[in-house]
């Protein structure tokens, strides 16, 4: 999803400008790409969608896991939402050209009470949203909670960020970013890390889950790997376009980050670069 | 399999599997017996459901348009006109709108990437809604040569569907005169070859793997060429005039990508022919370790360079040594020996 740079009642404001295509390509190339990593849309149940006709995708971005969804099946109706406009003007404009009748898109910010009746759908899938506030995600997921079906699924995938690699740099990179999420309000107690995936199981149970299960991946990008052309070009991105929050947070000036950047670069490039992704996935069944 | 005389006995084999006549029938939406009763002549299929018995068989399309034909007078233009339904005749203007707006604010580092990959992916997904195969391919001319010829064009960016990976610039090579996006570079226009099978496209172009039919249109501006945009399908006569009329239109919006000193007027390009992929690829090999070498030299005699400087520096050394080579014979043992000599210079 967009990601919004200040606490929460500063309302919609971004990391980067949310009109930015390269935003976008980014997030749809990052479903993609982990999507694949993690082995489908819901591998955690075997990729079995059966008993499940109604799904929402919080925070979905410019939609690439929910229209996968419904491109995979065609007899599920899928529901996205993401609090900025132009991702779900572009979402929409996605979904006509491939013909996903069964997808549609709102705007909808998750920081607030969200505009869809009770138990309205059977799986409620949300992906890294581990920028926002420790204070938004206990009402966020009683949300959650209240939208899900009785016997529907909650599912939260997280991962710390942005990964382990072997390029200082990029490790230097990433303790900035963190550091920038600690003075926003991240979970974490030191600003080492973002502290979101120990708390995602109790986040579940306080939503009114039961039969709760963590599921671990691991998404190999190093170098001569399928995955890293992929990852080597979201860092590329991601790392540009997050150096204006990490300036504001005052934790970088912009020649650290111009040279930490360009360093990064080249030991992406390297040929014994190795890289690793382990995302989190809590899900639950709604009591 | 015996050659089939007929749709309905064409249709009758593949539902012999239990399976697949069930899996058939969900996605068209019918009884698994409406199958049976159409195989039996009981009963024809409306125009509906013809369209999604095509998209339900992906693997069989080209012999059942065929068959189809023969039964159903107009199925071929009824087909298109499906078709068209299917996916919008025009790129959405909420895209444009993205693109410009992308265009003004993107920092300048990422402003050739991330607007391709941001154009690629939305013609992916609208030039091939039904993900039967298709590879889209972004071939930059390279920078002229010391007489100030373009002599070949690189794959700078690319994006697939299965078969081919959703990334391709790991496989990236340079494309020369031999070549359909090299001739849509030459000649300014749009080319197509609709069989690359039988050899009788009346382009040049050789067939890549999976690839049953490919197009390519230039990417201009005031009459300049940059280079062009390559799309191969493993459809054979994929390319309708409304996918030819789409390409060409995407090939304008990339144009936006490119710097305007990026594209040249038509004298300037000159094409040679470069060597067979595989040859090609066991050069490119030591693409990256060059590519760090040649950085961090740099680096050390205070001249730093970005990585996309020393990418093309590299690129430019490649396609010096490459169209020397005699475009068929080329030993290891050569590819080697240049491949040593650079790293030492």
């Amino acid at each position: 999803m967009t990601m919004p740079v200040e606490p929460p009642k500063s309302g919609n404001v971004y990391f980067n400008d949310p009109e930015s295509g390269a935003e976008m390509a980014r997030l749809l190339d990052q479903d993609h790409l982990i999507t694949n990593g993690m082995g489908g849309l819901f591998p955690e149940r075997g990729n079995d969608f059966s008993g499940i006709h109604r799904v929402l995708d919080a925070a979905c971005g410019p939609g690439g896991w929910a229209m996968e969804l419904a491109f995979m099946h065609p007899e599920i109706e899928v529901v996205g939402f993401d609090v900025s406009q132009a991702m779900i003007d572009y979402a929409r404009a996605q979904a006509r050209v491939q013909g996903l009748s069964n997808a549609s898109f709102h705007v909808m910010n998750l920081l607030k009470p969200l505009d869809f009746p009770d138990n309205s759908f059977d799986l409620v899938n949300v992906r890294f949203i581990n920028f926002l506030p420790a204070t938004a995600w206990p009402p966020l997921t009683q949300e959650l909670g209240r939208i899900t079906q009785r016997g529907g699924f909650i599912r939260l995938t997280e991962s710390e960020w942005w990964y382990f690699t072997t390029s200082p740099a990029l490790e230097n990179m990433n303790a900035l970013i963190i550091r920038a999420l600690k003075i926003q309000g991240s979970f974490s107690h030191t600003g080492r890390f973002t502290g979101i995936l120990p708390v995602l199981g109790r986040l579940l149970l306080d939503a009114g889950c039961v039969n709760i299960k963590l599921v671990s991946h691991a998404i190999d990008f190093s170098a001569g790997t399928d995955a890293y052309e992929g990852f080597r070009r979201d860092a590329a991105v991601v790392f540009k376009l997050f150096q204006p929050f990490i300036i504001r947070m005052g934790v970088a000036t912009q020649e650290e980050l111009d040279r930490l950047y360009d360093q990064m670069l080249i030991e992406m490039l390297q040929q014994d670069f190795r890289g690793l992704m382990l995302p989190l996935t809590a899900w639950g069944e709604k009591a | 399999m015996q050659e089939p005389s007929n749709w309905r006995d064409f249709l009758a084999s593949i539902i012999q599997d239990q399976q697949e006549r069930q899996r058939i029938a969900n996605e068209l939406g019918v009884n698994p017996v409406t199958l049976t009763r159409w195989v039996n002549k009981e009963a024809t299929p409306r125009s509906q459901n013809i369209h999604r018995l095509l998209k339900a068989l992906p693997q069989h399309r080209k012999v059942l348009l065929e068959l189809l034909s023969e039964e159903f007078d107009g199925f071929a233009a009824e087909i298109e006109e499906a078709l068209i339904e299917d996916s919008l005749q025009e790129i959405p203007h909420e895209f444009y709108v993205r693109v410009l707006r992308t265009r003004t604010t993107i920092p300048k580092e990422l402003r050739f990437s991330s607007l391709c990959d941001l154009i690629l992916q939305q013609a992916l997904k609208q030039l091939d809604p039904q993900r039967l195969g298709m590879a889209i391919i972004i071939a930059r001319c390279m920078p002229p040569s010391h007489e100030g010829k373009i002599r070949s064009l690189r794959e700078s960016l690319g994006r697939g569907t299965p078969p081919w990976g959703s990334n391709l610039e790991q496989h990236a090579i340079l494309l020369g005169a031999e070549s359909l996006a090299g001739h849509a570079v030459t000649s300014g226009r749009l080319v197509v070859n609709q069989n690359l099978t039988d050899g009788q496209g009346i382009s040049p172009g050789y067939r890549g793997l999976w690839e049953e039919s490919a197009a390519a249109a230039p990417i201009m501006l005031e009459g300049n060429v940059a280079g062009s945009l390559l799309v191969s399908s493993t459809q054979p006569n994929f390319f309708l005039p409304l996918q030819q009329t789409l390409i060409q239109d995407y090939a304008d919006l990339i144009a936006l990508a490119f710097r305007f000193e990026e594209f040249y007027e038509s004298q300037q390009i000159e094409l040679g022919l470069v060597p067979l992929q595989e040859v090609q690829h066991a050069y490119l090999s030591v693409f990256r370790q060059r590519l760090t070498e040649t950085m961090i030299q740099a680096a050390r005699k205070q001249q730093p360079l970005t990585v996309i400087q020393a990418e093309q520096l590299i690129w430019q050394q490649f396609e010096e040594d490459l169209l020397r080579l005699p475009r068929h014979v080329e030993s290891q043992q050569d590819i080697a020996t240049n491949n040593a000599e650079r790293s030492r210079t």
